[in-house]
């Protein structure tokens, strides 16, 4: 069952492109911000299930900073081995200069 | 000791059960200082007369690689490895102003070092149904049977020529199968490769001849950084083999290569090593560190790649030659012979990631150990939870012949689909004592009993290799177990 | 929610949830000085240990963030409080030990206890009324301070200990009964018990843990099983804790010549469990027959780890350890077959097999050797794979609907195992466990 949780305010985006989301138990999800959109992707992954959001963003791809798997973090498709699946993904909401992911 | 390692004497003196690949080559050099940073990167580069993007390429390796830790969850043993102590290059001086062999002198001494070895360099004197790339120390120094494989649209030629020659193939396939962040070894060869063999099979051509190289560390403090691409295109077929020795000296040297293999639609990659880098003397000490990455991607649909390996060799082997199956219907085979004696140490085996539908692996691995030495398998089956219809089919076996050695298995598997079948088996156990005794009783001394005991053992993967290569790893075989029984 | 520092965490803590220094003092109070010394040695390895991350190999497949340590208080010492009305199948067992979020009650039914046929105390009362008895099992030689840092907690922070002794040469005829209820009253369930059978005697015990699924509870626990010479023991598992409740748990048994144990781990509850059990047979002749049965669905994830270790000439040992998982259930089983230098003529076997249900289900199988001894025989298999879908259809083809041949094959593959259990009643709820998992 989805629901909308209250993941951040847009404000917290003025200075990093980036946020961890932590809804508990092994729900951590990764909240980029490029070029005035935002896309949500599960922060583990898929090779060795390590937490990857403090990887290098070059546009929409992100590597995890282990082993350099990449990510397009729009489709969370799998760009690069050592990824060897994509990552989930999650639709974002705005509302009231709050950031909503549905979960 | 230096001038001893070199006197040309310790060649006659070397007595039948002892390392023949031992003897040093006396040849002028052109080498890099010692140590590792970004003007030798770019030295290498530009010895190498390599494009820009390929400088870029290595840069980026070496800074990622600054960020790593070396893995040790390995089982193995062995000191720190002080990378500021090794020769990042060395290569042939008559070598060095030339980037092929074919059309100039060979140096005489690297020739008869070759020919030592077996291996012929001369086109006249060439194997039979072989195609080979010698490649001494960093460089690349012959390739024979060009114009046969040229007929068929196959390029088969040292990397460096590659990149000159066919930028384009180079760029699109080098590092797609390992790329540079893969892990600390394959990051530092990415940095520093200086040589090994480029291979591409044009589609529906089954190759003519068997593809090989061969590689011969002669320098000392140097470190052999070697990288392979060989890319299968549709419909095609090639069977590739490596060889490689290295003298005997007291230290040990560090061999770090990558390996990458790509196969596209209904292509098959055979791929056969038999891996005699020098291991130490029973005191374990010198020896070569042997630690690799390889890896096959299965790109297409229906494609194949087989791994077969004979490691008799190097004093640390740290190896998995891998193959993810993404294409369906591909096929990936691992079989494996690790033999150590002494003190050698091996952790060694595959990883066979299943992500398209209807994939298969096998693995087949042996292990036999002696002396004081310790042999580890470690694999990894992954089935992804989108491959449908996937099998894996495994045996590891070890054989432990004295009682001061260890053998150990550990297999990864992890299955996230419900129509997978994966199954494993792995035994531990002594030597067949019920076997030797019915052989004994048949009047075969003890050793030759062993021999044929264990050539049983081996068998399965002995008949993955080309013939030639049967017999010498059966050899080869032979010559590690002498002496260790008891 | 909130948002924390992005790098993930690497070990630079070592306390885990309520397991402070604040309440080890609360711990304990008043204990005899050789229990006494026992939690501070145990409370010292415990503060130098990192508490566990991702990045350890032990916990790579279970994130310990699955545990909500931080949710529970370290719970007091739970009082001793007298027996209640006698429970279902009360009367199979000499003596039967109930324990509760109240307190726990010791029932000599059979007045075995009385007769001296067998010691069931706390490990308090013990060290005080026959310490000279209870001292040699305390020095952690099954289990020392530093095998785990939940080990070294439990040492610290145990908050109900139990020993159990049967003498030499006696055979405890209907066994003991060690029964678990909890209800989710928010704090932390820490037992530490200890078995000890004596030369030549025989025993069984069950142990069995259950709490309602909306409950949420934490065991962390940790058993010793000493079986001296020509000893043996039927230990039966049956954790069916409910879906709210976590467990860590380590056990282990150390078996010595000719001696026996035959030790089947049921796991069919808990939300989350971590479970290391292991069995050195270490003397001559000793022999260990391990089985294990699990079924993971809904989003169950249960890790086992086991151990045969071999430290001695001519010993034995099996293991099975089967199991199923679906919907979103994980399985990590991890099992390690050691041979210490030494351990010739020995016997070893591991076998694990799993059933994947459904596509998104997980079975993580890594069965081990390592082999430092030569003159032996170890083997491990391991299998994952479904039902097979050509018996299925054998079933079908004789007229059976196919959520029955199903439920038919899936009783097979469980009573290799559930057939050994000698409670008719256990293996019954085994069965109930796995048709009602089914959907049958």
């Amino acid at each position: 069952m989805k629901e909308w949780m209250e993941a951040a305010e847009v404000s917290d985006f003025d200075r990093t492109n980036r946020k961890l989301v932590d809804f508990g138990g092994l729900q951590q999800i990764g909240l980029f911000k490029v070029d005035d959109e935002f896309y949500a992707i599960s922060a583990y992954c898929t090779h060795q299930q390590v937490q990857m959001v403090h990887g290098y963003l070059d546009g929409h791809e992100l590597m995890c900073p282990l082993h350099g798997a990449r990510y397009d973090i729009r489709s969370g498709e799998a760009l690069a081995l050592p990824a060897m699946g994509p990552v989930k993904t999650f639709n974002v909401k705005i509302e009231d200069q709050k950031i909503f992911i549905e979960v | 000791m230096e001038d001893d390692m070199a006197d040309i004497d310790t060649e006659n003196k070397l007595v039948d059960n002892e390392y023949k690949y031992g003897f040093v080559s006396d040849v002028e050099v052109d080498e890099a200082p010692k140590g590792l940073n970004e003007d030798i990167i770019r030295f290498i580069s530009e010895k190498k007369g390599e494009p820009e993007w390929m400088l870029e390429w290595r840069m980026k390796a070496y800074q990622w690689w600054l960020t790593k830790d070396e893995p040790r969850w390995a089982l193995l043993d062995y000191p720190e490895i002080d990378y500021q102590d090794i020769r990042y290059y060395s290569a042939p001086k008559q070598m060095s102003e030339r980037f092929k062999g074919e059309d100039g002198e060979l140096d005489p001494e690297v020739k008869r070092a070759f020919e030592k070895l077996g291996i012929p360099v001369e086109e006249q004197e060439r194997l039979q149904g072989v195609a080979v790339d010698a490649v001494f120390d960093s460089v690349s120094v012959a390739t024979t049977h060009r114009e046969v494989l040229e007929e068929h649209g196959i390029i088969f030629c040292s990397i460096s020529e590659a990149m000159r020659e066919h930028p384009d193939l180079v760029r699109k396939y080098l590092g797609s199968v390992v790329p540079y962040t893969d892990n600390f070894f394959a990051s530092l060869n990415s940095a520093v490769f200086t040589d090994g063999s480029f291979a591409y099979i044009p589609p529906g051509v089954r190759c003519p001849v068997e593809l090989s190289t061969y590689f011969r560390i002669n320098a000392m403090d140097t470190g052999q950084f070697e990288r392979t691409l060989i890319v299968a295109d549709k419909g095609s077929y090639v069977s590739y083999l490596e060889g490689c020795t290295a003298p005997m000296r007291d230290t040990n040297q560090l061999h770090a290569a990558v390996v990458e293999l790509i196969a596209l639609d209904d292509a098959q990659i055979k791929y056969a090593t038999i891996q005699n880098w020098y291991a130490g003397n029973a005191e374990g000490v010198g020896g070569i560190y042997n630690f690799v990455t390889k890896r096959g991607h299965c790109r297409g649909r229906n494609a194949k790649i087989s791994w077969t390996q004979v490691e008799a060799g190097a004093a640390i082997t740290w190896k998995y030659p891998s193959c993810i199956l993404q294409g369906d219907g591909s096929t990936g085979e691992f079989y494996s012979v690790a033999i150590t004696n002494n003190r050698m140490q091996a952790d060694t085996g595959t990883k066979m990631i299943h992500i398209g539908n209807n994939t298969k692996s096998t693995i087949v691995s042996k292990g036999i150990s002696a002396d004081q030495s310790k042999n580890t398998y470690r694999g990894m089956v992954q089935i992804m939870p989108t491959a449908e219809n996937c099998r894996n089919y495994s045996i590891c076996d070890s054989m432990l012949v004295g009682s001061e050695c260890s053998a150990n298995t550990v297999p990864y598997i992890e299955a996230e689909n419900s129509s997978a079948i994966v199954e494993h088996e792995a035994t531990t156990s002594r030597i067949n004592e019920d076997q030797l005794f019915y052989i004994r009783s048949r009047g075969i001394d003890e050793e030759s009993a062993i021999n044929l005991v264990v050539n049983g053992f081996c068998k399965e993967v002995f008949k993955q290799l080309p013939m030639e290569f049967a017999v010498e790893a059966t050899k080869l075989l032979e010559m590690k177990l002498e002496g260790s029984i008891g | 929610m909130s948002t924390i520092d992005l790098a993930p965490e690497r070990a630079v803590d070592t306390v885990v949830g309520p397991f402070d220094e604040e309440a080890f003092n609360a711990c304990g109070k008043g204990e005899p000085s050789l229990l006494r010394a026992k939690r501070e040695q145990g409370f010292h390895v415990y503060k130098n240990l990192p508490a566990p991350t991702s990045f350890d190999e032990e916990w790579r497949r279970t994130n310990p963030r699955l545990f909500p340590f931080a949710d529970f208080r370290a719970g007091g010492a739970l009082p001793r409080i007298e027996p209640d009305d006698p429970g279902e199948h009360d009367e199979d067992f000499d003596v039967v030990v109930n324990v509760g979020n109240d307190g726990y009650s010791i029932n000599d039914r059979t007045g075995a206890i009385r007769g001296g046929q067998v010691m069931v105390l706390p490990l308090a009362e013990a060290s005080e009324s026959c310490a000279d008895l209870i001292e040699p099992y305390l020095n952690g030689q099954a289990l020392p301070s530093d095998w785990d840092k939940f080990v070294a907690l439990n040492d610290a922070f145990w908050n109900f200990g139990l020993f159990i002794y049967v003498p030499p040469g006696v055979e405890l005829e209907k066994g003991i009964h060690l029964k678990y209820s909890m209800s989710g009253d928010g704090n932390a369930l820490v037992p530490q018990v200890l078995i000890v059978l004596g030369e030549q005697s025989q025993a069984s015990i069950l142990e069995s843990m259950s709490s309602p699924d909306d409950a949420s509870c934490l065991s962390i626990a940790t058993k010793e099983i000493y079986l001296q010479p020509a000893a043996r023991l039927t230990f039966v598992t049956n954790q069916e804790w409910g879906r709210g409740a976590c467990q860590i748990a380590n056990d282990m048994a150390m078996v010595d010549s000719d001696a026996q144990i035959d030790w089947i781990t049921l796991n069919f509850g808990t939300g989350v469990s971590k479970l290391k059990l292991g069995c050195d047979v270490c003397g001559s002749g000793a022999c260990a027959e391990l089985d294990g049965l699990f079924f993971c669905n809904e989003k169950q994830h249960i890790d086992q780890k086991t151990l045969q270790i071999h430290s001695a000439p001519h010993t034995y040992s099996r293991l099975l350890y089967k199991g199923a998982v679906q919907d979103e259930g994980h399985s990590v089983y991890q099992g390690v077959i050691q041979a210490r230098p030494g351990a010739v003529k020995v016997d070893a076997y591991q076998t694990n097999n799993n059933l994947v249900l459904s596509n998104g289900a997980k079975a993580d199988t890594i069965p081990g050797l390592l082999i430092d001894a030569d003159d032996l025989k170890c083997s491990h298999g391991a299998t994952i794979g479904n039902l097979d879908p050509d018996q299925v259809f054998y079933m079908r083809s004789r007229g059976l609907a196919e959520v029955d041949a199903r439920r038919l094959l899936m009783r097979g593959f469980y009573d290799e195992v559930a057939d050994r259990i000698p409670y008719a009643w256990v293996r019954d709820q085994v069965h109930r466990h796995v048709d009602a998992r089914l959907g049958v």
